[in-house]
């Protein structure tokens, strides 16, 4: 594992071993586990939830379209 | 020579026992290190052993008109450390200047070809605006996984910063989980993030007057550290 790298698909060794078997280096990737875990960290505390609102917000707003085939 | 500071979004993170278990772990890997306490508490050397009735500090040579560069100790092969001293609180502003970033950039100018680190041990964030502007080659902000360091980190400007090490994180903690997890999220591709568990051993060790890899160099968080010092190492030789 690569500590400390921010993007998760560069955390998992199994991405970037599919990756290079696929030979598509750019493949995108979206860590929905992640992005559920997150959404449900921010109901459950809503301090957090606040306080993201502005910023996950934007994000959600700015998700390219090709990631809207990957979720469920 | 790289200088690096540990920059507090509070107070109370334990920024000066992981800027001393930090230097240790850099020497261990082979490094020659310099520890600048630039706190008023001047607690540094307590952590390698100095004695606590040790007054004497850079802070007091530079008020006594002495030169800079004394008094410092070499508290291992390879590991020097500078104290600030004691300073009676009136006599602080005489300082002035002491936190500028253009002195000290002279003065590691000067430090440079003696030392392979140099690594500055910053006074508590709030009593100190001057600290946010401190320069040096590496700045590392430190955190817990609390909602006061969450607060706090909305309002920095995090591109700042080259890391977020988050100290005393304890994985059976879903608040701290889930704060970790939101930062990921929120800081990815921005800020690179590294976790440093907590650890009794920290403040045992801080008793026992030693940095923690040298009072438990296999518990959980002296290896964190080493992962940071190796980090760090890699950053240098990039």
């Amino acid at each position: 594992m690569m500590a400390g790298k921010a993007d998760p698909s560069d955390r998992s060794d199994d991405i970037a071993q599919l990756r290079q078997y696929l030979a598509m280096p750019a493949l995108s990737y979206q860590d929905i586990s992640m992005m559920v875990g997150v959404q449900q960290a921010l109901q459950r505390w809503p301090l957090l939830g606040e306080s993201c609102m502005a910023s996950l917000g934007n994000a959600a707003v700015e998700q390219p379209e090709k990631h809207e085939t990957l979720r469920p | 020579m790289i200088s690096l500071a540990l920059h507090g979004l509070r107070g109370g993170l334990g920024r000066t026992a992981l800027l001393a278990a930090l230097g240790y772990a850099m020497r261990e890997l082979g490094e020659r290190v310099l520890l600048v306490d630039m706190s008023p508490d001047n607690l540094l050397g307590l952590h390698f052993n100095l004695p606590l009735d040790q007054r004497d500090g850079w802070a007091c040579a530079e008020l006594q008109g002495r030169p800079f560069g004394e008094p410092i100790y070499e508290v291992l092969d390879g590991l020097c450390l500078m104290p600030f001293g004691e300073v009676a609180q009136e006599r602080l502003d005489d300082l002035g200047a002491y936190q500028q970033p253009e002195v000290w950039r002279t003065r590691q100018t000067a430090l440079a070809e003696h030392f392979d680190w140099l690594l500055f041990d910053l006074p508590h964030p709030v009593a100190a605006e001057a600290t946010r502007g401190f320069d040096t080659d590496m700045r590392i902000l430190v955190a817990e996984a609390e909602m006061t360091s969450h607060v706090l980190l909305g309002r920095q400007p995090v591109e700042r910063y080259d890391l977020l090490l988050v100290n005393r994180f304890d994985p059976a903690s879903s608040l701290q989980s889930d704060v970790v997890m939101v930062w990921r999220d929120l800081f990815r591709n921005q800020l690179p993030l590294q976790l440093v568990h907590r650890d009794e051993a920290f403040g045992e060790a801080f008793a026992s007057k030693a940095p923690v890899g040298h009072y438990a160099p296999q518990c959980l968080a002296s290896r964190d550290v080493q992962s940071l010092a190796v980090r760090c190492l890699a950053r240098r030789q990039a």
